[in-house]
């Protein structure tokens, strides 16, 4: 049997002390390096997780400039709407005026003798009012043949334009004005029922105050010419199509324009002489029917 | 000993470990305390972060109000469709002025590799899933052997067959590019689609009108001009809805085609339960009656009426689809399960008691044909629905209106289905199906002769390609019979002998399609793309065509002139020379940036080109001082003669010599130069006579007439065509090649060569090529006192006349028309390799057999007759010519259905069926 001495006992029980504290500091280390260890995990998921918020912020913000964006193009088609003049106002505006002027016309101005005399003889009457200035020639080609076709022909024409014409001839039945109100009460006060030659949808301001006319529809532009983006005067053309007792187009690249018609035809420029007897007839048909 | 040393003058070591471990500990303890600091940034790092978010979401959804605000107030000054419609138009027309992608590639393989009666496509509107009356219109006619393809939303390119002939693409600008020389049908049902539709150059347009115009998103006037537009224009409208009439008014002929149910997709296949889908396990295991509904679950879903039904002991509710509105009001047992796709709808109605269509009944839902009723029908289980216009007729037995307000019996009775009313609802969709709308839109499309062009998509076998500008004139009625044309013809015939086949595609007014003997000849044109104008971009544009043609889709492209390929070729290509065109009276240049301007197209043609064939020297010499490279790359293959055909006869001994002008009448082959000498050879020669044998314009014809009248019986002018031209040149004694510019190494020069006969030719083009002065010829300055000393040398010496025929003979020889194909075909080999070869050839032996049939239409004919049988025709892949009463303008042409003028001639000769 081993006997041990009392400073090797007393060395011995501080080393088993010693080792015991030692085990409690490994152990509080493994603790702490775990919670260390979680700590860092837990700082790194939070890291990730603030990556990815910083991530769908930045998302978020292309989507908020994206979105800005769409806000400034569709407050720009508002601003650029306002220096725009639409359909509706250009035709309530010419509206009034015609109305109005039509009305402070002396009716002596307006009287038969003043203006070209309509007799019994005639085949009808056309009227071509105030359009836009394109298809050079061919209102003047298409009333001057009809007027040589028998019909009293009245053709818008203003004064710089008419002056630069001075002596050139004109069939009987042809006369050219200036003065569309002048005209409305005219035709107003002679109880005169027209074919109105209308190529541009905004003449309705002026024919639409003729209670009882005859549309002649001549489709001869680009659309982006005759109506544009203007809601109004698209629908405007499509009321035209149904309400035309005759729909022309001047080239086949128009005769989309008038799908709505079975019964619209070519009225090429250059076979004017050609086909307008059968425009006269037509037009001489519907006269009769009313 | 030494321990106990240890232990008393100094720590142990486990002492020291244990120091060791406190430092550690202490450290970590540090770190952790360092590590809770950057945790508590990061927690207020992901607090800051959450508030942003909050930020931004609150600011998208402030902006997306203003979006509203700003859209409604847009929609009421009609600015809300024209600008996008416009910005849409815009987009897809610089795609289809782009060139070709890989993307659109892809597609036309399909395109071509398909053996199918049409192409359907339907752009974007919707997703395929949830599946629409579009989706299932599509998917029947993709089993009646159409080629279908369904445009859905989405950035990134997608093409997927969902199942034979039935594709969904995503990026539907690629199919643009992919079917701008196909006809097309294509269903419309919303009208912005037609800022892609627009963009189509042949279409058949099917207008469906499936739901109240102003019901649509970005709905405003313009909008609703947008669809009298396309109304009016449509070759056919249907619509859904009887309250839908008042939309298409303006069209008598348009069709009630109500929605309908596929009965299969809502049978299961063994006729056994599936499964219980996962989520609706717990609400089946409730014991209680299910009442389902399955679809979009918007503002029209009647909220009041589903609350009523919910608060009945033993219902259970479940709603299946999209939910655009609050959920808040709705107690525990109604169940919203969110959307699920069209193939599981069957498994979960499996498990309901009842269907319903709970919409509150105002104008929108009187518009609407429910496709759901009819897939309840299918089912069939008892239905309750508002009384809505589309399902209101069909009330009765299986089939209870309900109103909101009104109390329901749900007693026995109801959720018993009687035998009748299952046998009725039965009935109802059994006479409701997808299929037969799908038979009665084909049997509409099939009664419009407009509508035909659809069945006229031409098979695209691979063959040798030639673009050209004319072969025929721009509406397809004469055949041109100048040098170029007759070359092309040859060519075919050397294509031919290699086994292989050559079509060819020319400028022109409309989509025509002619033959030429055996050659298919296409026009490029359509209803918005003309030749009436030689303007840069015209010519562009028909480059552009030409790709879209043939690209990918030849096997080798040949450019006749090689500046065809301008600005843009498809490859493997070969560009011929006909000689030097530009050296015409324009070419005066006063700097750099002129010449350059008129030549450009030149010179970057030939040099993007893999290959050219010049029939002259003088064209690579040409190019030789513009581009060493592009010079030094051109292969000559001058022109030839066959002289089987073309060789010298004994001339008629009468005493008359006569002079021969055997070219196109017009100044730059020297008609005036020649006119202008034949006024004094006339005075001075009275046996002479002068022929001039070609076609020509007509103020050009007028100015022969005036001679003729003047030198009656001595001056003719007639046309021949190119088989009768060897006897014109073997009755000649001098043959003239007054050519002034434009000029290659002239057929017409060569066959007078080879028929003997004295030819004077100017120093132009490649002619220097052909004549070698007083040897077989004389060469002559181009002006007409040169030539007039030079006829009159001739008529002045027989000697001389006969000597320059018979070293013409001898020169001809080198020009031999067997050499000439045998070095085009080395040509053809070289640029496609044997395997290439070996299979075109192999192709072309596998092609069907093709056939072309022209119906004669007489003033008896009656379309019922006719339209049956063209349509029979088209579908067996024939060619169908169509002439006389009861026909459309030729405009209306496409592909292998062609109308033509009661006038005109084909170049062929089809097989002929009279209707009179």
């Amino acid at each position: 049997m081993i006997r041990i001495e009392s400073n090797t006992e007393a060395a011995f029980l501080q080393q088993s002390h010693q080792e015991r504290q030692l085990d409690a500091l490994r152990e509080l280390y493994g603790s702490r390096r775990l919670e260390l260890q979680r700590l860092k995990r837990a700082a790194a998921e939070m890291e990730r997780d603030a990556a990815r918020r910083r991530e769908a912020i930045r998302e978020k913000q292309r989507e908020i400039e994206a979105l800005q964006l769409h806000v400034q193009s569709l407050s720009r088609l508002l601003d650029a709407q306002t220096s725009q003049v639409s359909y509706d106002s250009d035709y309530r505006q010419r509206r009034q005026y015609y109305t109005d002027v039509s009305r402070r016309i002396d009716p002596a101005i307006a009287c038969p003798g003043a203006m070209p005399r309509l007799k019994g003889s005639h085949r009808g009457v056309v009227v071509a009012p105030d359009g836009l200035r394109f298809q050079n020639g061919r209102i003047s080609a298409l009333l001057k043949g009809l007027a040589e076709a028998g019909f009293l022909c009245l053709a818008f024409t203003d004064r710089a334009e008419a002056a630069g014409r001075v002596g050139q001839q004109a069939p009987d039945g042809y006369y050219e004005f200036d003065d569309e109100a002048l005209l409305l009460r005219w035709l107003l006060e002679q109880e005169v029922a027209p074919t109105v030659l209308c190529t541009w949808v905004l003449q309705a301001a002026w024919f639409d105050l003729l209670p009882s006319k005859t549309i002649w529809y001549d489709l001869c532009e680009h659309e982006d010419q005759l109506w544009g983006m203007d809601a109004s005067s698209r629908l405007k053309h499509y009321a035209l199509l149904k309400e035309a007792g005759l729909v022309t187009y001047s080239d086949k690249r128009w005769r989309k324009y008038a799908a709505a018609r079975k019964d619209a035809f070519a009225l090429e420029t250059g076979s004017l002489a050609r086909l307008l007897p059968d425009v006269s007839a037509r037009l001489e048909v519907r006269r009769h029917a009313g | 000993m030494q321990d106990n040393r240890a232990f008393s003058s100094g720590p142990t070591a486990v002492q020291r470990d244990a120091e060791a471990m406190r430092r550690a500990v202490e450290q970590l303890r540090a770190l952790s305390e360092d590590q809770l600091d950057s945790f508590e940034g990061c927690r207020q790092t992901i607090a800051d972060l959450e508030r942003e978010e909050a930020a931004g979401e609150e600011a998208v959804r402030e902006l997306r109000e203003e979006i509203v605000r700003l859209e409604g107030e847009l929609a009421r000054a009609d600015l809300l469709f024209a600008p996008r419609y416009r910005d849409q138009s815009r987009y897809y027309g610089q795609f289809v002025e782009s060139p070709l992608t890989d993307e659109a590639r892809r597609i036309m393989q399909v395109v071509q590799g398909g053996d199918y009666g049409g192409i359907v496509v339907y752009p974007i509107a919707v997703h395929w899933e949830p599946l629409q009356r579009p989706q299932h219109l599509l998917t029947e006619l993709a089993r009646k052997g159409y080629l279908c393809f369904f445009c859905e939303p989405g950035g990134q390119f997608r093409l997927t067959e969902r199942e034979r002939g039935l594709y969904v693409v995503a990026g539907q600008e690629h199919l643009l590019q992919a079917l701008q020389t196909c006809h097309v049908l294509v269903l419309n049902t919303y009208l912005m689609q037609n800022a892609w539709i627009d963009r189509l150059p042949h279409k058949t347009i099917w207008y469906d009108v499936l739901d109240r115009v102003d019901f649509f998103g970005l709905y405003d006037r313009n909008m609703l001009a947008k669809h009298y537009e396309v109304l009016h224009d449509a070759d056919v409208v249907t619509y859904s809805a009887r309250r839908l009439a008042e939309y298409v008014g303006d069209r008598p002929d348009a069709v009630y085609l109500p929605n309908a149910v596929r009965p299969e997709d809502f049978r299961s296949e063994s006729g056994e339960m599936s499964a219980i889908p996962e989520e609706l396990e717990p609400i089946v295991a409730n014991g209680k009656k299910i009442i389902g509904y399955y679809g979009a679950i918007e503002e029209w879903f009647d909220t009041e009426l589903v609350l009523e039904m919910a608060r009945a002991p033993q219902v259970e509710i479940v709603l299946i689809g999209h939910c655009g509105i609050s959920q808040e009001p709705f107690p525990d047992n109604v169940h919203f399960l969110g959307p699920k796709p069209y193939a599981r709808l069957k498994e979960y109605a499996a498990r309901f008691d009842a269907l319903m269509i709970p919409f509150v009944v105002n104008e929108l839902t009187n518009s609407v044909s429910p496709v759901k009723f009819f897939e309840y029908c299918a089912i069939g289980k008892p239905i309750l629905s508002t009384p809505i216009a589309e399902v209101l007729p069909y009330a009765g037995p299986g089939i209870a209106i309900v109103r909101s307000g009104e109390l329901i019996a749900f007693d026995d009775s109801f959720w018993r289905l009687a035998p009748e009313a299952r046998r009725r609802l039965r009935s109802i969709a059994r006479s409701n199906q997808w299929k037969t709308r799908a038979e009665e839109v084909e049997r509409e499309l099939e009664s419009r002769p407009n509508c035909l062009k659809l069945l006229a998509n031409r098979s695209h076998d691979r063959h040798v390609s030639v673009f050209t500008a004319t072969f025929f004139d721009y509406d397809g009625g004469n055949f041109y019979t100048g040098g170029a044309e007759r070359y092309l013809v040859d060519l075919h015939e050397v294509c031919d002998e290699l086994g292989l086949r050559m079509d060819l595609y020319q400028y022109g007014n409309y989509a025509w399609y002619r033959k030429y003997k055996n050659i298919d000849v296409y026009s490029l044109g359509h209803e918005n793309l003309d030749i009436g104008e030689f303007s840069v971009e015209r010519l562009g544009a028909f480059n552009r065509r030409y790709l879209y043609a043939a690209e990918g889709k030849a096997l080798l492209h040949v450019y006749s002139a090689f500046f065809q390929a301008y600005p843009h070729a498809a490859h493997p290509s070969i560009g011929i020379s006909h000689g030097v065109a530009w050296d015409n009276r324009g070419s005066n240049y006063e700097n750099g940036e002129q010449f350059w301007l008129h030549n450009e197209r030149f010179i970057r043609s030939a040099e993007h080109l893999q290959k050219i064939v010049s029939v002259d020297t003088n064209t690579a010499n040409w190019f030789q001082t513009v581009s060493y490279r592009t010079g030094q790359q051109m292969l000559t293959i001058p022109n030839y003669v066959d002289p089987n055909e073309f060789f010298p006869v004994p001339r008629q001994q009468d005493g008359k010599i006569r002079i021969v002008y055997p070219r196109r009448l017009y100044e730059a082959r020297g008609l005036y130069l020649t006119l202008a000498a034949a006024n004094r050879i006339l005075e001075r020669y009275p046996g002479a006579e002068f022929h001039f044998v070609g076609k020509g314009f007509e103020e050009d014809v007028r100015q022969i007439r005036k001679a003729m009248e003047r030198w009656p019986g001595r001056i003719f002018c007639y046309h021949r065509d190119p088989d009768e031209m060897h006897a014109v040149y073997k009755e000649a004694d001098i043959v003239l090649i007054p050519t002034l510019y434009s000029e290659g190494t002239s057929l017409s020069c060569l066959e007078a060569c080879a028929t003997g006969n004295a030819v004077i030719a100017t120093r132009i083009g490649g002619l220097t090529d052909l004549i070698i002065d007083r040897f077989n010829g004389l060469l002559v300055s181009p002006n007409a006192r040169s030539l007039e000393e030079a006829i009159v040398e001739c008529l002045e010496s027989p000697e001389l006349r006969r000597r320059l025929g018979e070293n013409a003979l001898q020169v001809s020889q080198a020009f031999n028309k067997a050499s000439w194909k045998e070095r085009w075909k080395n040509v053809i080999r070289d640029v496609l390799g044997d395997e290439e070869l070996r299979k075109g050839g192999a192709e072309q032996a596998g092609e069907r057999q093709r056939k072309e049939v022209e119906f004669r239409l007489g003033p008896g004919a009656r379309e019922e007759d006719w339209l049956p049988e063209v349509v029979s025709c088209l579908k067996k892949g024939m060619s169908v010519f169509i002439r006389g009463n009861g026909g459309r303008p030729p405009e209306s042409s496409f592909g292998r259905l062609q109308w033509i003028p009661e006038e005109a001639e084909l170049g062929f000769r089809p097989l002929v069926a009279r209707f009179d």
